[in-house]
């Protein structure tokens, strides 16, 4: 087994040449029955997270789309999907196996990685060794710990833990010459209570020392961040009861913004009174795009828009905290899993009967300007 | 209604007593408690066992439960049986359930040259409860001397039925449908969980049931709400028997009835015990590594307990079945996350049924306890209850045969889940036949014979929260019947052309999710799903002569569906819904050929269902497009061998558009038994070696659920010669 750079905690800053290595090892796994020129290399990258797990490919234009087929059901529960350039990294939780999905969505392989047993993957973040190679952080919920994942050309690949990253991990990036982890401080390891708010762990390249940052406005066992130069967008779901009936809100999720270089937190947003959840994606337009369900009791799904500089809404008169989305003669849509290109164009899934998946596209204005059907079970949205 | 033989069978001679016996009609279960009167006297008897001799005279046969019958035995002549005494003449006797699973009527032979030729006569005390109908039966004797072990393996021997299994459940598809449409009864009482709307047959041991009965399409008047795709209907045990069974992977069984009288009492008990490790090896091909690696399944352990009594009493009957059963929830092959959590079921069922004036009133409760244990996090730890009570009536009013009732459903569950509802029905059924009173020259100079029967009914339920459901059930067909003397096809031979049409509808569930599961989801408001159109065309032919009974039967179906609550996996947002359309075409045919040396059984069908929402056109999951089966068994003496191929073709596994990764591939799988029987002084032995899956071949039925290899089984029932 090769050594991992990351034993030595050597690791810089990811970067997109990070994506080109992983590309690289995972072509050498085969391709599928469509060739690559099948496959849009630009568009949307929905990801079909139950009933035939696997992503859907949909181009800018037209409605051919094309399919990249992860597994049976049983064996993939992600929620969330991270693209960089032409590769897609997916979890599923220890409900599902605990695995870790890279897949080509130039040449459409998948390779499936074993995480440790029950230790609950939360999501995939690329990130980049000292030595430019590719490697991959799985924050293990139940294990406390980030696993670090080398693949190689031959398809093997090598695991190397990271202990003590929180009680609940749920993410993970670099800055600096440090890992930062997201930890949502929840019980994770049996029926994700909270515990208490949300908390950035950095862990330093060198030594065992680990720097924590509590985000008291922060709770809920779903947590994400998104870095933007020194700045990063920590995002918690929210608190709610749902061993019993009637689900029961305790506290809506909220964002933070986060001064990395300093380590403290400059501003935080609660999500409107009542909502559950907050997937928080940065547009190509600047602005942060936050998914969630209005409420506990019809789960409709609802974007809000968010100035990434001071975390203040983009809200049109007199329309409330949510983006107001219409269709062709205006009536009101919802949807989620929302984030924009870089005009201002508003991408989001909405899953119909059958649970059946379109692809939304909102122009900056909020009306509906296209509507695709993107497979089955689309749970995230990526843009490429 | 009653059915009078005396003129017909007049120039049949006889002396002496006969010899009858009492069958059900529906699956031909012998029927014990029948109370035979002397028509115009004062003599009454009351048959302890289905079978007794009588003296020449009218007899009028009743049985709690059944429409009376009449029978001259003085006019019976022929027909002597192979277990009766010298000299002595066998009837059967058939009743027709009033209020139980129509259709299945056994037929009555085609001639009066034919009864001669028959080692038994068969008399149905209907012209048809319901023609036009497929069934198949596979009696619980057979099914111990073909290998089989459980009432679950009994009914997915059957035709037309495709099963799947894991977890310890199993689910029952027949004619293409899903597993919530079909409906399981006991002695007419649905077995099917109001909260799940599935039944779990594993808690009945075989002892308990006399004989299970296949009904493929939809059955709005028999079974009612939830029936849009079949029936099964298992059929009381009547005999005193002990069976000890062991086998692969640690499987243990024993299992015993006996029945006795006191008085006028008729009583009935019995206990099953059934525990096995489950710990199979497999071959799991689709690991993380990409290679194929050997294991061994882990927490796949069940054991089960069940005790059953009856009592019969001249006016009343009441029937017991308590079970208790816990079981590893083994998850799929690659999730481990299972590998310690339990699950301890309780059930217990109790029927009773009185005449009350011309009209019989059945009642009947269940409750079922569950409780899910996960040792690693106690925290998840749930348990619910579920209560199911019916009262129903029956009758027959002119040539109508009516039936009335309600009953209640409630389930409570961890998670403050507390549903209920309440629930009625009204149906009324008619049946017909009709003899051409007047053939063609060739008819009658052949002897052939002709008669057309139809039937129709109509049903109406009501259930609180889905409103008024009313369904509709029309059958007819038209039989040809002779005797050809010479050729090849020499012997009694029938001919019938049918079609049928339903409806029939399913309510929702209480609660759509394994509620034992510490999941709580928020389920979507449902609208009763409803099946449109039921139609089918079949043609049937048969042959019959002194060593051989031929059976063919194949048929084109339809089904259209509004609004079919199917489950879609997903998160908070998401739980069951009503799909639109869901639309099933296929053909399917059984063969049945037997012979005093052996019997040959053999199925085939090709269906294609799929459900069409929001521009998608979705397989139904786990429907195989094309299944074949058959099952050989030769006699030789006290020996039996007995082969069972059974294939299935490509089947989804996902509730999602056909693609060939989420499908299940093709597999065929032999079973192989020996069996013999010993006849001691006082009992009857039957003995088995089985082999299971004898090819070894990989395979699963439930997508990461492997199944077990080859597996090896023995067994030995004990029957007593003599009943009481």
């Amino acid at each position: 087994m090769t050594r991992s750079p990351f034993r030595s905690r050597s690791v810089a800053v990811a970067v997109p040449a990070a994506c080109l290595s992983a590309l690289s090892l995972l072509t050498a796994c085969g391709e599928d029955a469509l060739g690559p020129a099948d496959r849009p290399q630009r568009g949307a990258v929905v990801l079909d997270g139950f009933v035939q797990p696997g992503l859907t490919l949909v181009p800018d234009s037209g409605t051919a789309t094309t399919r990249i087929a992860f597994g049976p059901p049983t064996e993939f529960d992600g929620g969330d999907l991270v693209v960089e350039n032409d590769t897609a990294l997916a979890v599923s939780s220890r409900g599902a196996g605990d695995l870790l999905y890279v897949a080509s969505l130039a040449s459409g392989a998948v390779r499936r990685v074993q995480m440790p047993r029950a230790s609950n993957p939360a999501r995939a973040r690329l990130l980049r060794g000292s030595g430019g190679q590719a490697l991959i952080g799985v924050p293990l919920r139940d294990s406390g710990a980030v696993a670090l994942v080398r693949l190689d050309a031959a398809g093997a690949s090598t695991i190397t833990r990271v202990a003590n990253a929180g009680r609940c991990p749920t993410d993970v990036v670099r800055y600096g010459d440090a890992t930062w982890v997201v930890d949502a401080n929840a019980s994770c390891v049996t029926n994700y209570a909270v515990e208490g708010p949300v908390r950035l762990i950095r862990i330093p390249d060198q030594g065992t020392s680990r720097d924590t940052l509590v985000l008291s406005g922060l709770r809920g066992s779903a947590a994400s961040i998104e870095v933007a130069g020194d700045v990063a967008y920590v995002a918690a779901g929210g608190e709610a009861n749902f061993a019993s009936f009637p689900f029961t809100l305790i506290a809506p999720g909220a964002v933070a913004r986060v001064d990395l270089r300093n380590r403290r937190v400059l501003s935080q947003r609660a999500m409107p009174g009542g909502s559950y959840g907050a997937s928080l994606k940065r547009g190509r337009d600047g602005f942060l795009y936050v998914s969630l369900y209005e409420d506990l009791a019809t789960f409709t799904p609802r974007v809000l828009q968010l100035r990434a500089d001071d975390l203040s809404l983009v809200t049109a008169s007199g329309q409330g905290p949510y983006r107001a989305l219409t269709d062709e003669q205006g009536a009101p849509v919802t949807c989620g899993s929302a984030v924009a290109d870089a005009v201002g164009r508003l991408h989001c899934i909405r899953n119909g009967a059958g649970s059946a998946t379109s692809l939304l596209v909102f122009s900056p204005l909020g009306q509906l300007v296209r509507r695709v059907p993107a497979g089955q079970g689309g749970v995230d949205l990526a843009l490429r | 209604m009653r059915l009078l033989l005396a003129a017909a069978w007049a120039a049949l001679q006889g002396d002496g007593s006969v010899r009858v016996c009492v069958h059900d009609a529906a699956t031909g279960a012998p029927l014990p408690g029948a109370r035979i009167t002397a028509e115009g006297g004062d003599q009454a008897r009351r048959l302890v066992e289905p079978c007794a001799s009588l003296p020449a005279g009218r007899w009028t046969v009743r049985r709690v439960g059944y429409r009376p019958a009449t029978v001259d035995v003085a006019a019976v002549a022929s027909g002597t049986r192979a277990d009766a005494a010298p000299g002595e003449r066998t009837v059967v006797v058939t009743l027709v359930p009033l209020a139980a699973v129509p259709g299945a009527t056994m037929a009555a032979p085609a001639t009066m040259a034919a009864i001669a030729t028959l080692d038994t006569l068969q008399v149905r005390a209907a012209p048809g409860a319901m023609p036009a109908r497929a069934s198949a039966t596979l009696r619980t004797e057979s099914a111990r001397a073909a290998g089989l072990g459980g009432t679950t393996a009994l009914v997915a021997a059957l035709p037309y039925v495709q099963w799947r299994t894991a977890r310890g459940e199993t689910g029952l598809s027949v004619r293409g449908a899903r597993r919530e449409q079909v409906a399981v009864t006991l002695d007419g009482l649905v077995l099917n969980d109001p909260a799940t709307g599935i039944a779990d047959l594993g808690d009945l041991p075989l002892a308990a049931v006399a004989a299970a009965t296949v009904l493929p399409g939809a059955d709005p008047l028999g079974a009612g709400p939830g029936a849009g795709g079949g029936v099964v209907a298992l059929q009381s045990a009547t005999r005193r028997e002990a069976t000890v069974r062991a086998g692969a992977f640690g499987a243990r069984e024993a299992q015993g009835a006996w029945q006795g009288t006191v008085g006028d009492l008729v009583w009935r008990g019995g206990a099953a015990h059934w525990a096995g490790r489950n710990d199979f090896p497999f071959v799991n091909r689709a690991g993380a590594t990409g290679a194929d690696a050997r294991e061994r399944r882990v927490n796949n352990d069940d054991t089960r307990t069940s005790l059953f009594g009856a009592l019969l009493a001249p006016r009343g009957e009441l029937v017991l079945l308590a079970t208790r059963g816990e079981r590893g929830l083994v998850g799929p092959a690659n999730v481990r996350a299972y590998d310690a959590d339990r699950l301890h079921t309780a059930r217990a069922l109790l029927r009773g049924r009185v005449p009350v004036g011309p009209v019989q009133v059945t009642a009947g409760g269940r409750g079922l306890d569950l409780a899910y244990r996960d040792p690693t996090r106690p925290v998840l730890d749930a348990s619910a209850r579920v209560l199911a009570g019916d009262l129903e009536a029956a009758g027959v009013a002119g040539p109508l045969r009516l039936r009335a009732g309600g009953g209640g459903d409630g389930v409570r569950a961890t998670g403050g889940i507390a549903q209920s509802r309440t629930r009625g029905f009204v149906a009324a059924e008619w049946s017909g036949a009709r003899a051409a009173s007047r053939g063609s020259p060739e008819d009658r100079r052949d002897g052939v014979a002709r008669v057309s029967r139809a039937a129709a009914g109509a049903r109406l339920d009501a259930v609180s929260g889905s409103g008024v459901q009313p369904s509709l059930s029309l059958a007819a067909e038209s039989e040809r019947h002779g005797v050809r003397a010479s050729g090849p096809l020499r012997g009694a031979w029938r001919g019938i052309a049918s079609a049928r049409l339903a409806q029939a509808v399913r309510v929702p569930t209480l609660y759509d999710l394994f509620f034992a599961s510490p999941q709580r989801l928020a389920v979507r408001p449902l609208r009763p799903e409803r099946v449109l159109l039921d139609a089918e065309a079949a043609l049937g032919a048969s042959l019959a002569r002194p060593a051989l009974q031929l059976d063919w039967r194949g048929a084109l179906v339809a089904r259209e569906t509004r609004d079919a609550i199917v489950w879609f996996p997903g998160n908070f947002a998401w739980s069951p819904s009503n799909v639109p359309r869901e639309r099933l075409l296929g053909a399917d045919a059984h063969l049945r050929i037997e012979t005093p040396r052996g019997d040959l059984a053999a199925f085939a069908s090709r269906y294609d269902a799929a459900l069409r929402v929001d521009g998608l056109r979705i397989p139904t999951p786990y429907v195989a497009r094309h299944a074949a089966g058959a099952q050989a068994a030769l006699r030789g003496g006290p020996w039996q061998v007995t082969a069972r191929a059974q294939w299935m073709g490509r089947r989804p596994f996902t509730a999602g558009p056909r693609d060939p990764a989420f499908e299940l591939p093709t597999v065929g799988t032999l079973d192989l038994a020996l069996a013999r029987t010993v006849t001691l002084k006082a009992a009857a032995l039957l003995a088995t070696v089985a082999l299971d899956n004898a090819t070894n071949r990989d395979w699963q039925s439930v997508r990461g659920f492997p199944m077990p290899g080859r597996a090896w089984s023995v067994a030995i029932t004990l029957t007593p010669r003599s009943q009481p």
